[in-house]
Formats: C-alpha cells, sequence, structure tokens
C-alpha cells in the first residue's frame, strides 16, 4: 500500500504555507526550481503566432468537446483500440481494475501520469492484489517516499540530493553514494529489471488525435516506451480535455509542449502511438484500453470557466508563480498544484475540495503571462473566489448561449486583468471599519501629486529603517530604490532628448 | 543541413558517423560493436547496408525463437529512419513487422541510419510530412533526440536513465 502521506501538514493551505516557510530542508529543494524560471522566458519567446494558434485549436476543440469525443473514439476502435467511458475516478479505477483482472494481470508498470494521480489508479489496484511501479525517475522516488508529486512535470521538486539518495538507499539495501550518475545507474539497474517482467502498461496521453486515434506523449527518459512496448495489455487514462481535433496539429502543440515545459525544443522522446500492436509485429501490447476520463470536466463547458480545459499541463504556471516558489506543491494539498491547480482542483470538486486554494493568490497574474495557450488564470481566480463566497460552488449556470466566450488576455498587454469582462457582484456595504477609513485616506492623499509624492517619499524612509535581514511570511523584504520610477524615468527622457 | 544536425547533436549528446555509402555502413557499425547486436528484417536502409553479413553470428534477428529473453542482453541496437530533424537532432523511427519497438530502446546503445535525402531544416517540416499521409501511421512511430535522461534529481540533466545510454546517427550518401 503506497498511501499518499502529506509532507506538509495542516488544514487549511494557509496552515501548510506557514510549515513550508519554516521547512529549511524544503526550501532549499524549491530552490531548484530557479533552474526553470527560464520556461517563462521560452514562452515569451515563442512566436506569437503558434501561440495564437495553439491557443484557437484548443478553444476549438473546446466549442464541441462532445463532437470531437465522438470522433476520438470511432477513430481508436478503427485502429483497434477498446474506449471506455467514466464519468467519475472512482468508475475510470473501477474500469481499470476490471481490466487488470479480466488480462490476469499481476505485475503493473506505469509512465508518469497526472490523471492517474487524479483518480487515485495505484491504491485501487493494490487493493486489488497487484503490484505497481511507477517508472519515471521521479515518480519512482516519490512512489518510495509514500508521497504524492509536488508539481506535475518535475515531480521531485520538493527533495533534495540527499534525501533522494537516503530514499534509494533503503531500496538498494546498502548506502549508495550522494552521486546524481550512480544514483541514476541504480534506479536503471532496478527498474529495468522489474519492467522486463511487467504484464500491464498504465499511461496518460498529452494529446489524442480525434481524426486519426494517435495518442503522442512526451517524455525524456524511455520509461515510457517500456510501459508500451513489454507488456502485453495496456491502459491508457486520457481526460477528455487531451483531444486535439486533427494529427496534423501536433506539429504545433508538440514543440510548445515542451519548450513550455523544459525549455527543450522537443523531448527526448516523442511516442506516437495509433492502435496496440498489428499482425506481424512481435512486441506492443496485444490489446490497448483507453479509458476517457470526465469528471465535471464537460459540465464546464459553455461556462466562463471553460477556458480551464485548454491546459495542455506544461507547469509554466507553476514555475513562475510566487505562491507556488515559496511554498512548494504539496502545501495545496491537491493533486494539481500551483496557478493551474488552484482553478481546476475546486472545478473538478465542485467545490467540495481546495475551497481556499483560489484565495491563496497574489493575483500577480504570472501564470496569465506564462501560459502559452492564453488561460485567464488570474481572472478565473477572481471569479472562482466570488463564486466561492456567493454560491459556495463554482457558478456553472452561465450555459451555452448566455455566456460570449471569454476574451484572452494577450501576454504583455498591460495588466493582466484588463480583458476581465464580467464585473464582479456588488458587495454588501458594511460599515466603516477602520479599514475603509484608511483605505478612503489613501484614496484622499494620492488624489493630489503632492499628497502622492510626500507619501512615497516618506514610504521609502521608512522603509531604510527595516533592518536588512527582516523577513515577513519567508520573505526578504527588499531595500527600496533609491530614486522613484517616475523621477528615474525623467531623467531618462531628459537624457534621451538631448 | 548536415552542418546543421551536426551542431544540435553536440548539444543532444548523439554522435555523428559519416557520411557514408550504404553498403559501408553495416561493416562500420560491426567494426564498432562488440557481443549480439539486434537488428531489424524489412527495413530499407538497414537491408541494403551490409549489416547482417558483416556481424554475421553476432546479429540478432527478430525470427530467432528466443528473441524476448536475448534482447535484454544484445549490446546495440539498429534501426533505420524515415525522417531527421535538423533543429532538433530528432530521427523519426517507425515500429513494424520485423521492426520491433525494442530495437532503439532496450540496448544500450541505439544505432540510427539516416539517409541525408531525409533530413528537414525543423521538427516541425518533419512532422508535417509525416501528418500529410496520416492513414499510414505505424502502431508506434517514436521521435528520438538523444540518448535518454532526466532532470528529476534537483533539475540536473543526468544521461542515461531507462533508454540508451548513447546513440549514434549514421549518415548515408546515396
Amino acid at each position: 500500500m503506497s498511501g499518499h502521506s502529506i509532507v506538509t501538514p495542516g488544514p487549511t493551505m494557509r496552515a501548510r504555507s506557514k510549515v513550508a516557510l519554516r521547512d529549511n530542508e524544503l526550501q532549499a529543494a524549491i530552490s531548484n526550481l530557479d533552474r526553470r524560471l527560464f520556461t517563462a522566458r521560452a514562452v515569451a519567446d515563442t512566436d506569437a503566432d503558434t501561440k495564437a494558434r495553439a491557443a484557437a485549436i484548443r478553444r476549438e476543440t473546446l466549442s464541441d468537446l462532445d463532437g470531437w469525443l465522438d470522433q476520438l473514439q470511432v477513430a481508436l476502435e478503427r485502429v483497434g483500440a477498446t474506449v471506455h467511458r467514466a464519468a467519475t475516478p472512482a468508475g475510470a479505477r473501477r474500469i481499470i481494475v476490471d481490466i487488470a483482472r479480466r488480462e490476469q494481470a499481476t505485475s503493473v508498470i506505469k509512465s508518469k501520469s497526472m490523471a492517474t494521480e487524479e483518480i487515485d489508479c495505484n491504491d485501487a489496484l493494490e487493493a486489488a492484489g497487484l503490484t505497481v511501479l511507477e517508472t519515471d525517475l521521479g515518480e519512482y522516488i516519490v512512489q518510495l517516499a509514500g508521497e504524492r508529486p509536488s508539481h506535475i512535470v518535475t515531480p521531485t521538486i520538493h527533495k533534495t540530493l540527499p534525501r533522494i539518495t537516503e530514499l534509494l538507499s533503503v531500496e538498494a539495501g546498502a548506502p549508495l553514494p550522494e552521486d546524481r550518475e550512480l544514483l541514476t545507474q541504480f534506479a536503471r539497474q532496478r527498474l529495468r529489471e522489474q519492467m522486463l517482467r511487467a504484464d500491464m502498461g498504465i499511461t496518460g496521453a498529452n494529446f489524442a488525435c480525434a481524426d486519426t486515434g494517435t495518442l503522442a506523449l512526451v517524455t525524456n527518459e524511455g520509461n515510457l516506451d517500456y510501459c508500451v512496448t513489454v507488456p502485453r495489455v495496456q491502459v491508457a487514462l486520457v481526460p477528455v480535455e487531451k483531444v486535439i481535433p486533427r494529427f496534423a496539429d501536433l506539429a504545433t502543440f508538440l514543440p510548445l509542449l515542451t519548450r513550455s515545459a523544459t525549455g527543450q525544443a522537443i523531448s527526448n522522446y516523442v511516442t506516437l502511438l495509433t492502435g496496440p500492436r498489428r499482425p506481424g509485429e512481435i512486441d506492443g501490447p496485444d490489446v490497448l484500453h483507453v479509458v476517457l476520463l470526465d469528471h465535471n470536466r464537460r459540465s464546464l463547458v459553455g461556462t466562463p470557466y471553460e477556458e480551464m480545459l485548454a491546459c495542455i499541463r506544461c507547469g509554466a504556471c507553476l514555475n513562475v508563480c510566487p505562491v507556488y516558489r515559496s511554498v512548494s506543491g504539496h502545501a495545496y494539498d491537491s493533486v494539481y498544484p500551483g496557478p493551474m491547480g488552484k482553478v481546476l482542483t475546486p472545478l473538478l470538486n465542485a467545490g467540495t475540495q481546495g475551497r481556499d486554494l483560489p484565495f491563496a493568490s497574489t493575483l500577480c497574474g504570472a501564470c496569465t503571462e506564462a501560459c502559452p495557450v492564453e488561460i485567464p488564470l488570474a481572472d478565473l481566480l477572481v471569479r472562482l473566489r466570488a463564486d466561492l463566497r456567493d454560491h459556495g460552488a463554482p457558478n456553472l449556470g452561465t450555459r451555452a448561449g448566455e455566456h460570449t466566450p471569454h476574451p484572452r488576455t494577450v501576454p504583455g498587454d498591460g495588466h493582466p486583468w484588463a480583458a476581465a469582462t464580467a464585473p464582479l457582484p456588488d458587495r454588501p456595504v458594511r460599515a466603516r471599519s477602520l479599514k475603509r477609513r484608511g483605505f478612503a485616506l489613501w484614496a484622499r492623499v494620492w488624489a493630489s501629486p503632492y499628497g502622492y509624492r510626500m507619501s512615497t517619499r516618506g514610504a521609502r524612509l521608512g522603509a531604510r529603517l527595516i533592518p536588512r535581514r527582516a523577513r515577513w511570511h519567508g520573505r526578504r523584504i527588499p531595500a527600496p530604490a533609491a530614486t522613484s520610477f517616475l523621477e528615474q524615468r525623467r531623467r531618462e527622457q531628459q537624457g534621451s532628448s538631448r | 543541413m548536415i552542418e546543421t544536425l551536426a551542431a544540435t547533436v553536440e548539444r543532444t549528446g548523439t554522435t555523428l558517423l559519416g557520411p557514408m555509402p550504404l553498403p559501408t555502413a553495416g561493416p562500420a557499425i560491426a567494426a564498432r560493436t562488440d557481443g549480439a547486436v539486434a537488428i531489424p528484417i524489412g527495413d530499407p536502409l538497414v537491408d541494403d547496408s551490409g549489416l547482417l553479413d558483416a556481424l554475421g553470428s553476432r546479429a540478432l534477428l527478430p525470427d530467432a525463437p528466443d528473441w524476448r529473453a536475448q534482447i535484454s542482453h544484445a549490446t546495440a541496437g539498429v534501426t533505420g529512419s524515415l525522417l531527421a530533424a535538423a533543429d532538433t537532432g530528432s530521427v523519426a523511427v517507425a515500429a513494424g513487422p520485423g521492426r520491433p519497438r525494442a530495437l532503439p530502446l532496450i540496448p544500450p546503445h541505439h544505432w540510427c541510419l539516416v539517409d541525408v535525402a531525409t533530413i528537414e531544416p525543423t521538427f516541425a517540416d518533419a512532422f508535417v510530412r509525416v501528418a500529410a499521409t496520416p492513414d499510414a501511421l505505424p502502431s508506434d512511430l517514436i521521435w528520438i533526440s538523444g540518448p535518454s535522461r532526466t532532470g528529476d534529481l534537483e533539475m540536473v540533466t543526468t544521461v542515461g536513465i531507462h533508454g540508451p545510454l548513447a546513440v549514434t546517427f549514421v549518415l548515408i550518401e546515396r
């Protein structure tokens, strides 16, 4: 039984965040994510045409999701796959366990898949008496630790090399050296023995093509290819929004996904699977079962929240999020962490889980800018906050016809919420609290240029009094600039006019 | 195009051999390998490369009765390729009858024959050529861009996790 103990304990995201900020080891591990900061640059540098094209194809799919799913099913069946539809995670678990029983499988190898995390696939299979092995190195380490992945692309971002060495040493039965090459070689040998014996492979899919029935998967390690080469049964768990209209669209999506996820022009392996093994072929699965998972996703179509279904799971929004980069994934206590997780989790669970997540955001809009398919994440967070406050759940009442498609925020185009359309419902007028009076005074002072200048000058002087090493909510307070932005700009303009 | 590919594989960790005429490619691979080498049957590039003769009893063919037991002991796997992309250093390898999925995956060294006439400037160009015939897709079409790698140990790339530890593209000039 692997179980999923949460590493960062606490009843709320706020409580867990406090623990995470005090955890020096976690802070050291999460600082490694700085090595992925350039992915935001990579997204920004991707040509606008590619991003616009990708965003448009995603919305084209959402405009008739059920239609494309029907086409996908026809195409999959044409190439010899068996298609199952699961409305809920429990349904998907039942289908997968049934397949394992019918095929008399005993040993399962898995490639990395967040969808299988979403349905707690491993626990269900182990309860049914099967052995389950995660074969992606990061997922393997997380499985050995009995945890959940803390990042959707790089599952072990919360672990330092000494902790990873400890986990693998326990598995080896002898101390291993703290050396990446040697640890990798150990994992290679250990996993290879088991992969060569497995009789069932479970995979996800990054994209599923409605015209050809092709499943496209990107990896770097080659473990996925073991999962679709050695075992005689393959099960692919595919959330419904993974469908894309045409095989040719992969030319747009594959490079965009890998560049946004890891900065690679293309991942080391791109595997395109069209049906199970064919007559005359001596390896690959005899049967391919594709399980299409809904889990409330289709109910979002036609509502403002359908934008979230455009997500391609690149993780770029996690890498740039100031909250994620401070507390790491386990503080969210949800399968999907970070900005996309804060939106997706309450939507998938109709507000029964992750209710506090949309509030754990600075609304800085970095996620919106980083998103390669133009999902207005900050807008969706604001909308969720209002819905959770007023309705206790995401309001999916606005159906097709009433809902006009959300205009997309163009990255770099001014304020990240500039495109927000629907105004938030008016708040009930409350008594004049101290807070309201404070804001009113602030508004009055900043209404005059003189008041503004004096107050910012005073704030700059005051900020110098804060000790250099002071921390607030775990973050160091930056030293104020010597001159204000307006002054700097004035000087620059004088300089250039000369 | 070959220059671009050469510059790319410097980054991705693939080795280039050639360009050379097809009939010399087989002997060149045989001379650089030891032990059992897994090869396909019916691959247009590999069949005419003289590899089978050069390897002699070292060749592991997919019709061998104990192929499944032998493949994990092969020291190298050889495949042809449909297409290559110069900007990403990728090759497209199709599985099929006589061309097992395991060849570019399970042996520790993957040798891939690449006809220089099939090298496209970009991944997207190469992909579009595959997409032009969507009805002819094989059961498994894999794009390989170098030896297997992982970033799971503190975000530092480590080469040689599950797939091959080394990849060599043998460029063929006809």
